[in-house]
């Protein structure tokens, strides 16, 4: 057997395990006035009048072992057909959980590469937390509503609100994360092009137990520390790899899951996320202190 | 009607010519379930097709093998321009694995709009959403491809 056709039969092997699914879809997002972006929770990041059309292909490879179970995702989007822009970026997940006695360890790792002319805004790679056009996935998130006006948005401070995704350092949502370049300017890495993040969380839940006998049918709190870490490209004229200084934050969360809703089994559990990112490797200059009382709110677990 | 003996793509097809006065009401191969037939949707003229109303919404679809499965409710959401959206929502599947759709349609009221800046025409928000999802496993390039 070849070097060729060996690969091509693990690969065929790969293919086939009921693990392994592959997957492909076409996207269309339009918004076609002012009126149509009011609907939304970051209006600014979205533009109207432009076709963001894509086509996705990717699969993703879920294993399992004793102790320790997991899930890979290769993914590739290209602007298609009829699109007003013009990207392609590739990115690589992997998350997998550990049990390690009462504990339970949950890791990410996340490298995403982009290329093109004009990537939108809502499809970019953001710093802290999912992209806008993730959160139309989400029936919470896809509209306002649900999320305090004041939480959103981006400035010289950290914010409020932070939504799972992205490279996921939720200790600097909101915030625009200014990295200063060579030549004494500035550029925000908020959001961008590529970059890589690993996130890690460590539930201690099972030795803290907090399951008041009213609330234990249909309440579950997770309780657990985490620490992420990443590094962002930064878009520059020679279109090299350069890249920022790490961004870290570190902190202890809890996550209330609303698991049943009375005679409505079908509705599918609510999880309502509060971290606290007490510490950032890079803080806001008006915060000065790495260690300081920060809360992020968010829906689902970050990962 | 003289027995059907094949077996994949040994006599794959079969014909019979019958002439009925009355009509027929319906054409149904394997009655008695004996195949370990994947789909059972074209085993039969009219499409087997079970609706339910169901207001409380049950977790999943019935695994139903003989028939495909339709579930419909009354649906509500909020958001804060659209207000108060009433509808309904749908969804089925044949044994919860293909052909699944989702469809709803929502009016939105506009009742309960709240919080929007000063530049937003309270009154522009659409008069109705909708949502139609479908989804179903694309065998023919690999099994595990949807």
């Amino acid at each position: 057997m070849t070097d060729c056709s060996k690969a091509c039969y693990t690969l065929n092997n790969f293919l086939k395990k009921e693990t392994t699914k592959l997957f492909g879809y076409f996207k269309s997002m339009y918004r076609k006035n002012s009126s149509d972006a009011s609907y939304l929770l970051y209006p600014s990041d979205w533009k109207t009048n432009l076709f963001n059309n894509t086509v996705t292909g990717g699969v993703s490879y879920k294993y399992s072992e004793i102790g320790y179970n997991g899930e890979m995702t290769a993914k590739i989007t290209s602007s298609s057909i009829y699109s007003d822009y013009s990207f392609s970026p590739i990115s690589f997940e992997n998350v997998d959980h550990w049990r390690i006695g009462k504990l339970v360890w949950h890791n990410r790792i996340y490298a995403e590469y982009g290329t093109g002319l004009n990537r939108p805004l809502e499809s970019s790679l953001y710093f802290a937390g999912s992209n806008p056009e993730d959160m139309m996935e989400n029936a919470y998130t896809r509209s306002g509503g649900f999320v305090p006006r004041d939480w959103l948005g981006y400035s010289s401070e950290t914010n409020h609100f932070q939504m799972g995704g992205g490279l996921n350092l939720r200790g600097y949502a909101g915030y625009v994360a200014p990295h200063n370049l060579n030549d004494q300017s500035q550029v925000f890495i908020y959001r961008g092009n590529s970059g890589a993040a690993i996130n890690s969380e460590l539930d201690f839940d099972e030795l803290l137990r907090i399951a008041p006998r009213f609330t234990r049918n249909w309440l579950k709190i997770d309780s657990y520390i985490f620490a992420d870490a990443g590094i962002m490209k930064i878009n520059n004229e020679k279109k090299d790899f350069t890249f920022s200084n790490v961004r870290a934050d570190a902190g202890i969360g809890f996550a209330l899951t609303i698991k049943k809703w009375g005679a409505f089994n079908g509705i599918k559990p609510l999880t309502i996320r509060f971290d606290m990112p007490l510490f950032l490797n890079v803080p806001p200059a008006l915060e000065e202190d790495y260690f300081k009382f920060r809360y992020v709110v968010g829906i689902n677990r970050s990962f | 009607m003289q027995r059907w003996i094949g077996w994949d793509k040994l006599k794959p097809t079969y014909r019979a010519t019958l002439i009925s006065e009355c009509g027929i009401g319906n054409i149904v191969i394997d009655t008695t379930n004996l195949l370990a037939d994947v789909n059972k949707l074209n085993n039969s003229l009219t499409f087997p097709v079970k609706a339910k109303f169901d207001p409380l919404l049950t977790s999943t679809l019935p695994t139903d093998w003989n028939n495909y499965r339709i579930r419909v409710r009354p649906d509500a959401w909020y958001n804060n321009y659209d207000g108060i959206k009433a509808g309904v929502f749908m969804d089925g599947g044949y044994f919860n694995y293909r052909h699944k759709i989702k469809a709803g349609f929502l009016l939105n009221t506009g009742i309960g709009s709240c919080c929007l800046p000063d530049s937003v025409d309270i009154n522009k928000h659409d008069q109705a959403s909708f949502l139609l999802s479908y989804e179903t496993p694309l065998d023919f390039i690999n099994k595990n491809f949807r």
